[in-house]
């Protein structure tokens, strides 16, 4: 398989998940708006093209600056297959990424679970589904997990989520000052303007999102039911056992799938591995949310 | 300034988002992919960019060519830059309308610089263009060069570091990459691909002709600069209508946030005093 193949696997070519072989593809018609206001956000609203009796909507969060730009067309693709499975999906960008309003540095936990929130009422309106689930990456399964537990969501995918927020912190900067060392900006002594907050890989936290991300932790769940039914897709450790654990604890029934530990998001090296592997993921996703939410 | 998202029809839509001044001055500009990356660009970089130029008054149109980010892949052309050709005036024909204008300004970081440089000789709508790290090479010219521009950048790197300590140190500790320093090393002594000199005089001929202004940026560590050097220094420099800044110690995609504000004033300070893209229709 070539480069180009590899990304049109991700990008927009995901084969059918049903392992019963359902007749499919489904025609996707896409929506482009900015919804609510002040912070506007931008959403795309992807529409399977024959309509179900009882729309079920699912709003994918993503995850962190630069990791939210390398996983882009993973999140095209999947919106892709997901619709073409009869899922509406809205796939949105959080208040200071993307396209959406705001700088960076102004976002916290807390106004990104109010993002995902809007969301959930502008895919309501666009597709009349009664349903709505989540699913989000890195610090996007964070706001997911958060806002599912709000809306009490039929169904949660959990990919590759925040675990350990320190240590996500800490590898965001080994993997910058590494980056840094073999660059030419460790010669620029006295930049013309430092950023308060913590820079990596192109972008700015603030102080009071990188409290926020260090308090993370497995146990992060508001408590009581978080889903009726959960995907957790993750490295297989302590921590994520435990989370699973946390899940069917507070009533939902969850089902794991292990991954390899991986900075892939950060990195360009082994790009080929990285869209084989993203695309096998991306077939269990769109699998299990028909097996489970359809 | 408003900001909205916009389809450019054609064969595959393609999907774009427009920032509209509140005060417009009937100037267009249009922002090309870098690369593989969508629409906000390198760390969101085009995202500032849109909003700090639409706020000065230009319609600002960034859009997904086919097969990147929103806009699905479908090939019409035989050769990836004749797609990406096809697009952008596709593209340029739904600024124009929007914008009421009839001369744009195009910016491309990368790849999009690329895309832009090729582009303006073939519309005469093209009045500015902003290239930021782009290697202006053809894909043949590419293949040949890629390897000899890689090892000039990492030789230039090694010489910005000749007096480090802490790079020293880390050579005898045996935890550089030691290949790397030799291959850099014997490339550096071996003779590159003489370039097409008539070619490229021919092309930057072409856009003085059409009245274009050309401002090319580069990044000290982006291998881009010493493709640029090979191919089109001697020719692009002679003439009247191209400036050329070179931004130290900043790398190919602007991952310090400094050096990204640099970028930012660098162009947002051409735009304001490169003669007006706003000349009345040819």
């Amino acid at each position: 398989m070539d480069w180009a193949s590899a990304s049109r696997l991700v990008a927009g070519t995901v084969p059918h998940p049903s392992e019963e072989g359902e007749a499919l593809p489904r025609a996707v018609r896409m929506q482009a708006r900015f919804f609510r206001e002040r912070p506007a956000l931008y959403g795309m609203h992807y529409a399977p093209e024959s309509a179900s009796a009882a729309p079920h909507a699912i709003v994918l969060c993503h995850p962190l600056g630069e990791e939210h730009i390398r996983s882009h067309s993973v999140f095209v693709g999947l919106a892709h297959g997901l619709t073409r499975a009869g899922f509406h999906v809205l796939r949105f960008d959080l208040r200071g990424c993307g396209d959406s309003e705001g700088a960076l540095e102004e976002a916290t936990l807390e106004g990104w679970l109010d993002d995902a929130l809007a969301a959930v009422e502008h895919v309501k309106r666009e597709s009349s589904a009664t349903a709505v689930s989540f699913l989000g990456l890195k610090l996007g399964a964070t706001i997911a997990r958060r806002a599912a537990a709000r809306i009490k969501s039929p169904g949660l995918i959990l990919w590759d989520p925040i675990l350990d927020g320190r240590a996500y912190l800490e590898g965001l900067r080994a993997t910058h000052a590494a980056w840094l060392r073999g660059s030419f900006a460790n010669k620029q002594a006295d930049p013309p303007s430092r950023p308060s907050g913590l820079e990596v890989h192109g972008f700015v936290l603030s102080d009071v999102l990188q409290r926020q991300i260090e308090a993370l932790a497995a146990a992060d769940a508001e408590g009581g039911t978080v889903a009726a039914r959960v995907l957790l897709v993750a490295t297989a450790d302590p921590l994520s056992t435990a989370l699973a654990e946390d899940l069917r604890n507070g009533g939902a029934i969850a089902t794991t799938h292990p991954i390899e530990k991986s900075d892939a998001w950060l990195k360009w090296d082994h790009q080929m591995d990285r869209v084989l592997r993203v695309a096998a993921i991306q077939r269990v996703i769109v699998g299990w949310a028909v097996r489970n939410l359809a | 300034m408003i900001e909205r998202p916009v389809t450019i029809p054609g064969r595959e839509t393609l999907h774009a988002i427009l920032s509209a001044p509140a005060e417009p001055t009937g100037s267009g500009v249009l922002l090309l992919n870098a690369g593989r990356l969508h629409r906000v660009g390198p760390h969101r970089l085009y995202v500032g960019l849109a909003r700090r130029l639409a706020t000065a008054g230009h319609h600002v149109l960034r859009f997904d060519h086919a097969g990147v980010g929103e806009s699905k892949l479908s090939p019409a052309q035989p050769t990836i830059m004749a797609n990406f050709l096809d697009e952008t005036r596709r593209a340029a024909d739904l600024l124009c309308s929007e914008a009421g204008c009839f001369r744009l300004s195009l910016i491309g970081i990368c790849g999009g610089g690329d895309t832009a440089f090729h582009f303006a000789p073939r519309d005469e709508r093209v009045a500015r263009l902003i290239l930021v790290n782009g290697s202006l090479a053809r894909p043949g010219e590419m293949r040949a060069l890629g390897g000899s521009a890689s090892s000039q950048v990492t030789w230039r790197y090694y010489r910005k570091n000749m007096l480090s300590l802490e790079h020293w140190g880390r050579l005898i500790a045996g935890r550089s990459n030691r290949s790397l320093v030799w291959k850099t090393l014997r490339q550096r002594f071996r003779q590159a691909t003489p370039p097409d000199v008539d070619s490229s005089r021919a092309l930057w001929r072409t856009l003085l002709a059409r009245g274009v202004e050309v401002h090319l940026i580069y990044a000290e560590g982006s291998m881009t600069l010493d493709i640029f050097d090979t191919l089109h220094r001697k020719c692009a420099l002679a003439q009247s209508n191209v400036t050329l800044d070179v931004l130290p110690n900043a790398d190919h995609t602007f991952t310090s946030v400094w050096s990204q504000g640099i970028l930012l004033e660098r162009i947002m300070s051409w735009m304001e005093h490169a003669p007006p893209a706003l000349a009345r229709k040819n």
